[in-house]
Parts: structure tokens; C-alpha cells; sequence
């Protein structure tokens, strides 16, 4: 069965361009639009891996990775953080609040797929 | 100004007393030298306070006459600024609307591009392993395998009707000889049919003296009887003979002139033929070849357009980094255009210019300090993919 990834982003083109990447591997990919849509669909659909923002309206990323983290679930489902943010503050606030990794923007397709296939084991 | 220049008058006011006091109970140089340095004290003090008031003569207020046309003008431009930020953030908004709209066009054509993509490569692939199929036989055929095969089929054919031919030359001969042997065998019979005539006519004559001898030759009779038709017993036999011949030696004529016939082809057309299949299944065979390569480049230059894919959905997330941009922008304009009002309005919400002041230099303080509350999140400056850690 095709691994589920949920991509969240509040950038419709950026939601696009990872579907399009992860679906030409085979993966079974679930939009959100902000961190708040994030965690609802990751409450309904059990991902297998989650690829989020950081800056988004509602809630940011860094807080939806705390909340997963404390759904039991998600306690150690490989999230990645894909976002503009680069300074090593923001990167060290990542790995406190549990990402598996981060992604700085712009992301290469092929990088991308290597990292997701990675982490997915 | 004024408060140091008359700290220096009391100062110099001070020295012309205790050079006064000084002259008073000095000699009469002194005396000259206290009234002068007291007359300078005196000459400086009213040069300094004449130029202050000097000063104080000058134009009163520039602006006499002219603040409530300026307190319209701050308002006016207060106005103008928030608005142009409003007109501004609008218009950003619509470009960043119309970047969306594009590169959202852009990702999914590009995506389109990446399944045929892959598809035409699938296809070359195909072509690459010479359409591989595992037959009802379980074994697999290609094109280079089929070319082969029928290759060798064409040579044994050719070859097998080669040999053949030269198999018929062979019986030619050989059916000449068996007709000389035939035609011998029928002089051999001619032979034996006269030996039988001449039996006969000497069994007549025997018959005849036997005849004459009388009671004496009777038994002599019965010999020449019998000689004689042993002698007709042998011409039929000799007759039967010679019709058997006869057939054999037309069916032989037959069989001769069909093996003359398969032996006398030309064999020029069958070697023809095998040159002919050889060039073609060669041609065949290169065909394939250039095929395979011309398949193998479909595959290269379909890999290379999903590189390239690859490379403008990484060129196209600048819609994401200048929208994030341009929003940070907005908040900028934003700020600016709140900014300017609110200090406008600070002149025309508070009652004293002192507090005016205040109010005014408070709302600039917190123009001047957005980038602490505002972070630009976008610090990329080229379009290079980005770093990848992983903790």
C-alpha cells in the first residue's frame, strides 16, 4: 500500500509541486492549506509522513509539530519541516519542538524524493 | 545660547569688580589698567547682549500665517499616504494573485510534461529490449532472435534445394547408365528370341526326318515335338519379356526427363535468393541497431526533460519566496502609510505642540522598530535549491 504524506502549506503552487513530485513516486499525498487544517486531517487520515511550513496563518508550523507530537500516533512519525526560514535559531526551535528534519526553500524534486524515501525508511 | 552668554557676563562682570576693587587701592598704572579692562567688561557685555537682541529682531515666525495652511497640509499628506499604502498593498495583492495564478498553470503543465515524459521513455525502453514478449511457448522472441532465425531458415532452404539439384545430376548419370544396361538386355532378348526361331525350325526339320524314318524315328518324333515346343514356350516368354521392357524403358524415359528437368534448373536463382535474403536480413539486423540506438537517445534526451522538469519546479517556488516577500512588503507599506497618518494625526489630536511632539515622535519610534517585530522570513537571494539537515 502507497505511504501517506501530508503536505501543509498555505502556498497553493508549493502544495502542488510536492504532490506532483511525491505522487511520481508512488506516494498517496494529503493537502492541508495552514497548520490548523494540518492537524485536522492528521487526526483523520493516520500519515506516514508529514511535510509542513513554518509561517501560515491560523497556526504556524513549529506549533503543529508540538500538538502531533503529543497526539500518540505522531509520536514518532518522521515530521519534516519545508520552509523559507533558514537561521540556525529557527532550525534549533525545529529540532525542540520535534521535527525530523528541515528543508530550506526552494526544494529540488529529486532532493526532496531522497530525503522523503529516507526518513520513510 | 542666551543662558551661557550671560553665565560669561556675570563671569566677566565678576573679573571688572575685583578689577574695580583692585584698582582702587593699586597705583595709578593699575588704576589706568582696571578702568580699561572694566571699560572692555562694559563694550563686551553690550556688544553680546546687542546681538541677542539682535537675534530676538529677526523675522518673528516664518511660518506667521502660514500654520493652518500647514497643519492641511500634514493632514492632507497623512491622508495621501495611507491611501497610496492602501492603493499599493491592493496592487500587490493583485500581483501576487497573478503570480499564483501562473505559476499554478506553469506547475501543472510542467507535471503533464513529466508523465509523458516518463511514458516515452517506457516506450523506448520497450523498443530497447526489442519488444520482449514471452510467447505461448515460454520462450522469449526479439527482433535481433526473429532476424536470426529466419536467416538461417532462408540458408537451409537455400542449401537443401542446392544439394537436391546436385543429387538429380547424379541420377542423370546414373539413369543413362541403367538405360544402356536396358537397351543391352533388349539386344540380349533379340538374341534369344532368334535362338528360339531357329530351335523351332530345327525341332520342324527333326520332325520331318523322324517322319521319314518311320516306326524307327517315332520316339525321335516325340523329342522334336517337345524341342520344338520348348522352343515356342520360350519365344512367348521372350515376347512377355520384352513387353515388361518395353514399359520399364518408358517409364525410365519419363523418369529421366524429370530428373533431367530438376537437375537442369537454374541454380543461379537460388543463390540470388540466399544473397538476397542475407543483404536483406543484414539490413534488417542494422536497422535494428539504429533503431535500438534511436531508442536508447528518446530514453537520454526524455531523462534530460526530467531534469529540466526538475530544475523549473525548483525555479518556480521564486511565486512562494516573492509572495512572502511581497507580503513582508505590505506589512512595510502598511506600517508606513499608519506611520505617516499617525503623525499627522498626533499634530491634530493633541492639544499642545510639546505633547503634538511627543505623540508624534512615539508613532515614528514604532515605524522605525517594525523589523523587530516583523521578520522577514525570506533570506534567499538566488533561486539555488535550499539546505537539507536532519536531526
Amino acid at each position: 500500500m502507497a505511504k501517506v504524506v501530508l503536505t501543509v502549506d498555505d502556498s497553493a503552487s508549493i502544495r502542488q509541486m510536492v504532490a506532483f513530485t511525491l505522487k511520481s513516486a508512488g506516494y498517496e499525498v494529503v493537502e492541508a492549506v495552514d497548520g490548523e487544517d494540518g492537524l485536522n486531517k492528521a487526526r483523520g487520515k493516520n500519515a506516514d509522513l508529514v511535510l509542513t511550513d513554518q509561517n501560515m496563518p491560523k497556526m504556524d508550523g513549529l506549533s503543529l509539530i508540538k500538538t502531533l507530537r503529543g497526539l500518540p500516533q505522531y509520536r514518532s512519525t518522521p515530521i519534516l519541516m519545508l520552509t523559507t526560514e533558514s537561521s540556525d535559531a529557527m532550525k534549533a526551535a525545529g529540532k525542540a519542538s520535534g521535527a525530523t528534519g528541515w528543508l530550506v526553500k526552494p526544494f529540488d524534486p529529486q532532493k526532496l524524493l531522497e530525503v522523503v524515501k529516507k526518513v520513510l525508511g | 545660547m542666551v543662558l551661557t552668554s550671560s553665565k560669561y557676563s556675570v563671569l566677566i562682570a565678576l573679573v571688572s569688580v575685583l578689577a574695580g576693587l583692585a584698582a582702587w587701592f593699586a597705583d595709578p598704572i593699575g588704576r589706568v589698567a582696571a578702568i580699561v579692562i572694566l571699560a572692555s567688561s562694559v563694550w563686551f557685555i553690550t556688544i553680546r547682549f546687542g546681538v541677542e537682541k539682535q537675534h530676538a529682531a529677526t523675522p518673528p515666525d516664518p511660518l506667521a500665517g502660514c500654520r493652518a495652511e500647514l497643519g492641511a497640509l500634514i493632514d492632507e499628506l497623512g491622508d495621501a499616504s495611507q491611501s497610496q499604502a492602501k492603493s499599493s498593498h491592493g496592487e500587490l495583492d493583485q500581483v501576487k494573485n497573478l503570480l499564483q495564478e501562473a505559476v499554478g498553470k506553469l506547475v501543472a503543465d510542467f507535471g503533464d510534461m513529466n508523465v509523458h515524459g516518463q511514458a516515452q521513455r517506457e516506450l523506448a525502453l520497450s523498443i530497447v529490449t526489442g519488444m520482449t514478449e514471452v510467447g505461448s511457448d515460454g520462450e522469449s522472441v526479439n527482433f535481433a532472435d526473429f532476424v536470426r532465425d529466419t536467416s538461417k531458415t532462408m540458408e537451409s532452404f537455400v542449401d537443401n534445394t542446392v544439394a537436391t539439384s546436385k543429387i538429380a545430376m547424379g541420377l542423370v548419370e546414373t539413369m543413362d547408365t541403367i538405360n544402356r544396361e536396358v537397351a543391352a538386355m533388349l539386344g540380349i532378348l533379340a538374341e534369344i528370341e532368334s535362338i528360339a526361331k531357329q530351335t523351332n525350325l530345327l525341332a520342324l526339320n527333326a520332325a520331318i526326318e523322324a517322319a521319314r524314318a518311320g516306326e524307327a524315328g517315332r520316339g525321335f518324333a516325340v523329342v522334336a515335338d517337345e524341342v520344338r515346343n520348348l522352343s515356342q514356350r520360350t519365344n512367348q516368354f521372350s515376347h512377355e519379356i520384352r513387353t515388361h521392357m518395353d514399359q520399364v524403358d518408358t517409364s525410365l524415359g519419363r523418369a529421366h526427363e524429370a530428373i533431367y528437368a530438376v537437375a537442369s534448373m537454374d541454380m543461379n536463382f537460388a543463390l540470388q535468393s540466399k544473397q538476397r535474403v542475407q543483404s536483406t536480413m543484414s539490413r534488417l539486423e542494422s536497422i535494428n541497431v539504429t533503431m535500438t540506438d534511436a531508442a536508447r537517445g528518446i530514453d537520454a534526451h526524455a531523462e534530460q526533460v526530467s531534469a529540466k522538469v526538475n530544475a523549473a519546479v525548483t525555479s518556480l517556488q521564486f511565486q512562494d519566496l516573492s509572495s512572502q516577500l511581497i507580503g513582508h512588503a505590505q506589512i512595510r507599506l502598511t506600517a508606513l502609510g499608519t506611520g505617516v497618518h499617525g503623525v499627522a494625526r498626533a499634530f491634530a489630536e493633541s492639544r499642545d505642540m510639546i505633547s503634538a511632539m511627543a505623540l508624534a515622535r512615539e508613532r515614528v519610534a514604532a515605524l522605525s522598530s517594525l523589523d523587530n517585530t516583523h521578520f522577514n522570513p525570506v533570506k534567499q537571494e538566488s533561486l539555488g535549491s535550499g539546505d537539507i539537515e536532519l536531526f
